[in-house]
């Protein structure tokens, strides 16, 4: 942890604030730039932003009730994956490879495995109910459920205020 | 497809007009068949676009479906066997006095190009939540090795050259055999985030250097010399109980072992394990930091095995070096921006037992109980050029070395990093020794400036 490059320029937007910033439904919260972080449809957790990050740096590695948590990137450079990085990571493309060659070196866990696009994404975390991963808000299904929203390069999760987010 | 099916739609005869003149009504009878027409026509089009389009979709969604269903029983089988590593290669050159101590240890001032390190990594992880991790590293070791020039003693040097009487050339080829270093060799077992397991030999957690260790990961390529010293053991053989617990933004991180702590040889000669920790608070915004404590406490003992006599037959395992130690440590690590902070600080304690002390660097001395320490801070900049990354380190050491009791380190540096895995690592050292207490000694000539260059690539 200690010699890896990171140049966090994250804004964080406090819960409240973002519960009242999101819309009520899908349509309404999706935009270009926008990104659904999605669990499967009976994944009833919630997670603090902080916890997302955790998982997508892979020192998060379980859920509440023990599962392994299976994260799934999209593959880098791909704006999708880019704008994720940056916004929960933290990291540019270039620092995030280093973040997972510095993890490799000193024994650390792997990186959250990659897939093409997000509507592999999407049908993944369908299907696989320990899975987490992020897809544009208008391509989401009733087969999963959204956690947290990217919007406007901040993450807002909704931890403790689900009501917003079953609608989306 | 729907242009074909456009072209290919059935159409309705046309009918021939009648000859007699039409009545107004027979035109719009005429105008209204002919509008049936039409939309009986475009009805038949649109159907057959519809089932075009479906057939598309079922066929991307079919496609779609089995990349994820792919994709999901990759991640839950995990790869079962990965291999990865670094390799790293450079240009060196010191500089010292006829006259200093380095001329005991170091052969010659002449530049020279090294093999530095080819770590190997075997993670296997046969379930999803136990795994083996080795890492290995492969040396030409020990040919060249030398004994350290001290007085009285004659001078030797390892020769590793052997006849290849495995060649194809008859036998007379000859090879140099070399021996590999097992850095790490660990059983993980995963149970929840807070609750983690290793067994085996695995890097002390302590500190910054300790666990990067690698030259991919470490920003400086000097090696520290509490870390040289071994202040804390650089490696255990034992079992760390280890987890992290999130509390807000921050992140815990703590570990408790026992090992075997230091040991003579391959085995534990006393019952008194070592027994060490580390705790860690780390956080990634709005600035990227962790701070940590890391404490350890053991004893060391050596022992030789006799025989007294042989009727009746009677051994005794005779206690030659025994002492007890205790280790602390802190850490620092800062990330903001483009800038990276590193510092830490390593202290031990060591009490030998009365009459065991171990054996001195010179003939006949002793090395007495003592508390050596050491600490370094390194700031290092990305430019965002080039890949250019320069950095200043100073390190400030306590110990007894054979001509001093302290060093101080000032050094600079430089990162070009090529890609995220490739890159050339620069650094200048000037170490000066000196004495904290004025015990009279002219240390004017025992100083090393030394360059070290790696190329480094991640794999």
């Amino acid at each position: 942890m200690a010699q890896q490059h990171g140049y966090p320029r994250r804004r964080f937007i406090q819960l409240g604030v973002s519960i009242l910033t999101v819309g009520a439904s899908a349509p309404a919260l999706a935009g270009s730039g926008d990104l659904a972080v999605i669990v499967h449809a009976n994944n009833h957790a919630s997670l603090l932003p902080s916890e997302i990050e955790a998982i997508f740096r892979a020192t998060k590695r379980h859920w509440a009730n023990g599962d392994p948590i299976v994260p799934f990137n999209l593959v880098p450079q791909t704006a999708e994956r880019t704008l994720f990085d940056q916004t929960v990571l933290g990291l540019s493309p270039a620092a995030v490879a280093r973040y997972w060659i510095d993890r490799k070196i000193r024994g650390g866990a792997p990186p959250p495995r990659a897939v093409p696009n997000a509507g592999i994404a999407l049908r993944v975390v369908a299907s696989l109910a320990t899975s987490i991963a992020y897809v544009p808000p208008d391509l989401l299904t009733s087969d999963v459920r959204a956690v947290a929203l990217i919007r406007n390069g901040a993450l807002a999760s909704a931890r403790a205020r689900s009501a917003p987010w079953e609608d989306v | 497809m729907s242009s074909v099916a456009l072209a290919q739609a059935p159409l309705p005869p046309a009918e021939a007009a009648a000859g007699s003149t039409p009545s107004p009504q027979d035109i719009d009878r005429a105008e209204l068949r002919a509008l049936r027409e039409e939309l009986a026509r475009q009805k038949a089009v649109s159907e057959i676009q519809a089932a075009s389009l479906a057939a598309l979709q079922a066929e991307a969604d079919s496609k779609s479906s089995v990349e994820a269903q792919t994709a999901a029983e990759l991640a839950q089988t995990e790869e079962r066997l990965r291999l990865y590593g670094f390799l790293d290669f450079g240009l060196q050159k010191s500089w010292f006095p006829t006259s200093s101590g380095l001329n005991t240890v170091i052969e010659s001032t002449s530049s020279t190009f090294v093999l530095g390190n080819l770590n190997l990594y075997l993670d296997a992880r046969p379930t999803e939540r136990w795994r083996a991790l080795t890492e290995i590293r492969f040396t030409a070791y020990p040919h060249g090795e030398f004994t350290e020039a001290q007085p009285g003693r004659a001078f030797q040097r390892t020769n590793n050259q052997v006849f290849d009487v495995n060649s194809a050339s008859g036998g007379f080829a000859q090879t140099r055999w070399g021996a590999i270093i097992i850095e790490r060799a660990q059983i993980e077992y995963s149970g929840a985030d807070w609750l983690r397991v290793r067994a085996g030999y695995w890097f002390t957690p302590y500190g910054i250097w300790n666990v990067d260790h690698g030259t991919p990961t470490l920003i400086s390529l000097s090696v520290p010399q509490f870390v040289v010293s071994e202040a804390f053991p650089a490696r255990q053989l034992g079992v760390d109980v280890n987890g992290t617990l999130n509390a807000g933004a921050w992140q815990v991180e703590y570990h408790a072992y026992v090992s075997n702590g230091r040991t003579p040889g391959q085995l534990d000669l006393t019952e008194d394990k070592m027994l060490g920790g580390r705790l860690a608070l780390s956080r990634t915004t709005p600035l990227s930091m962790t701070l940590g404590a890391s404490g350890f406490y053991g004893g060391y003992s050596d022992k030789q095995a006799r025989t007294v006599s042989f009727s009746p037959l009677k051994f005794t395992h005779d206690e030659v070096a025994a002492y007890k130690e205790l280790g602390v440590s802190g850490d620092f690590s800062l990330d903001a921006q483009r800038l990276r902070f590193r510092t830490e600080v390593a202290l031990n304690r060591r009490v030998y037992d009365k009459g065991k002390h171990e054996v001195g660097w010179y003939p006949g001395a002793f090395f007495p109980s003592r508390i050596f320490w050491g600490t370094y801070a390194l700031l290092a900049y990305d430019t965002g050029f080039a890949g250019l990354e320069p950095y200043l380190y100073a390190e400030l050491d306590r110990n007894m070395y054979p001509v001093s009791q302290g060093i101080l380190t000032p050094s600079v540096g430089l990162n070009i990093h090529f890609t995220e895995s490739a890159q050339l690592k620069l650094q200048y050292s000037y170490a000066k020794q000196f004495d904290f207490d004025d015990l009279g000694r002219d240390l004017s000539q025992q100083y090393l400036s030394f360059l070290a260059t790696r190329l480094v690539v991640a794999f």
